[in-house]
């Protein structure tokens, strides 16, 4: 990357430039080859990486992610066996059991970081990523590529596993617990939002949509 | 200033925070591409932290002074704090299990706090030192802000899971409602903050 970068004129085509996200200082637009990755070269924030296949990659782990998140939501999350009687709960009767205490504010934190917005993030990727694999631009593809960035922050799979992990743990020493299958769903679900996530290049999704308006 | 360390907002240029084009700062406009609304820093970035760290930082004590959560065996379990937890944990030799809990809601949310403050602080002095290291700081911040939520997760698993009367039912407890805010709280606070604004103040006067 050039060292020495003169400002651009007034005439100058503002595609050659990217700025830092971290620390706003401007570099001339690299030119990557796939597999490598552009650093700002003050504060070593990421500028830009060249991915490979990224829209078939992440639309296929984005799909498998949503069949986990189905799954998670349809079984048994966590049993339990104490004293002749067994128990079991789901991932929704998790979120919602606060409620019989009036704790609505958990509630609602909750359902939002573990499901609402997990499930809208990968609805919204689809949404974009199907038609674009295939060369199209769907309606609103701006407004809803934006929104997938404003919710990934808030989906907590990561966070929620390792809670569950640590209430089999927990309970270990009280009672009998038995995983469910959407245990291990959790943990398909964990992988393939994280592998889609680092398939996907955002500045290539985002010149696809600028060149389409 | 070298030429060679020009921002985009020297040269009249905004960076798109959501689709990162380039585009001229004009008054109140929004981004060409992704219809974003373009600042060059995010407004009111530092009154915005401030208030969203202070504000956690007044939950903190509630968060800690209630219990969040009650274990009833056999009919008897007495209320028990975030830290009266930890506590339990190390007494029943769960240690790495201790750990976990310990950093995610002690270490990590007070951390948070004071990292928010220092970083707040050096920016309003203009400091020009540890520039690397407190971009190093914002980014721990950001990626490691959310792990503070398993304590609020583990809570609802337990009471959700523990319900079979005066055998064995996990209550939870007021306290839960105050970490969460705690961690809503620092986790807004970490995004209103600008990291440009660690870099704008090495710029001036050179
Ligand atoms: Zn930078
Ligand atoms: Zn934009």
């Amino acid at each position: 990357m050039s060292v020495s970068l003169t400002p651009p004129s007034l005439s100058q085509d503002l595609g050659k430039f990217v700025a830092c996200h971290d620390c706003d200082l401007l570099h001339a637009k690299p030119s990557l080859a796939v597999g490598t990755v552009a650093r700002c070269r003050r504060c070593g924030a990421v500028l830009a990486q060249g991915r490979p296949d990224h829209l078939l990659r992440s639309l296929t782990l984005t799909l498998a992610a949503l069949i986990f998140f189905v799954i998670v939501n349809a079984f048994p999350l966590l049993g339990l066996k104490l004293g002749g009687r067994e128990t079991s709960m789901t991932l929704l009767d998790g979120a919602l059991e606060l409620r019989n205490y009036g704790m609505w504010d958990v509630v609602i934190l909750v359902l939002l970081t573990s499901l609402l917005f997990p499930l809208l993030h990968f609805l919204a990727l689809l949404y974009i990523l199907i038609p674009m694999a295939m060369g199209r631009i769907p309606p609103g593809a701006a407004f809803w590529f934006r929104a997938a960035g404003l919710f990934s922050p808030w989906g907590m799979i990561g966070v929620y596993m390792l809670g569950v992990l640590v209430a089999v743990v927990k309970l270990a020493d009280l009672a009998t617990v038995v995983p469910g299958v959407a245990v291990f769903a959790l943990g398909g679900l964990l992988f393939c939002s994280t592998a889609a996530g680092y398939a996907l290049d955002p500045a290539d999704v985002w010149r696809r949509i600028g060149s389409a308006r | 200033m070298a030429v060679a360390d020009l921002t985009a907002k020297a040269c009249g240029l905004v960076h798109c925070h959501a689709c990162a084009l380039i585009s001229r700062i004009q008054d109140d406009h929004a981004c060409p591409r992704c219809g974003a609304a373009l600042h060059s820093r995010k407004p009111f970035s530092l009154q915005r932290t401030w208030a969203l760290t202070l504000g956690a930082a007044v939950l903190y004590v509630p968060a800690n002074v209630f219990p969040i959560m009650t274990v009833v065996r056999m009919g008897q379990g007495e209320p028990k704090t975030i830290l009266a937890g930890v506590a339990s944990l190390i007494d029943a030799g769960m240690w790495p299990l201790a750990m976990i809990v310990f950093i995610a809601s002690v270490v990590v949310p007070i951390g948070k706090i004071i990292f928010l403050i220092y970083l707040l602080v050096s920016v309003q002095r203009r400091s020009k030192t540890y520039l690397g290291e407190r971009m190093v700081l914002y980014r721990l911040m950001e990626y490691f802000g959310h792990w503070s939520m398993v304590d609020i997760f583990l809570v609802t698993l337990l009471a959700a899971l523990v319900k079979m009367g005066t055998l064995a039912t996990i209550e939870p407890g007021v306290g839960v409602s105050f970490f969460g805010a705690v961690v809503v709280l620092t986790l807004f606070a970490a995004r209103a903050f600008d990291p440009r604004l660690i870099w704008d103040s090495a710029n001036d006067h050179r």
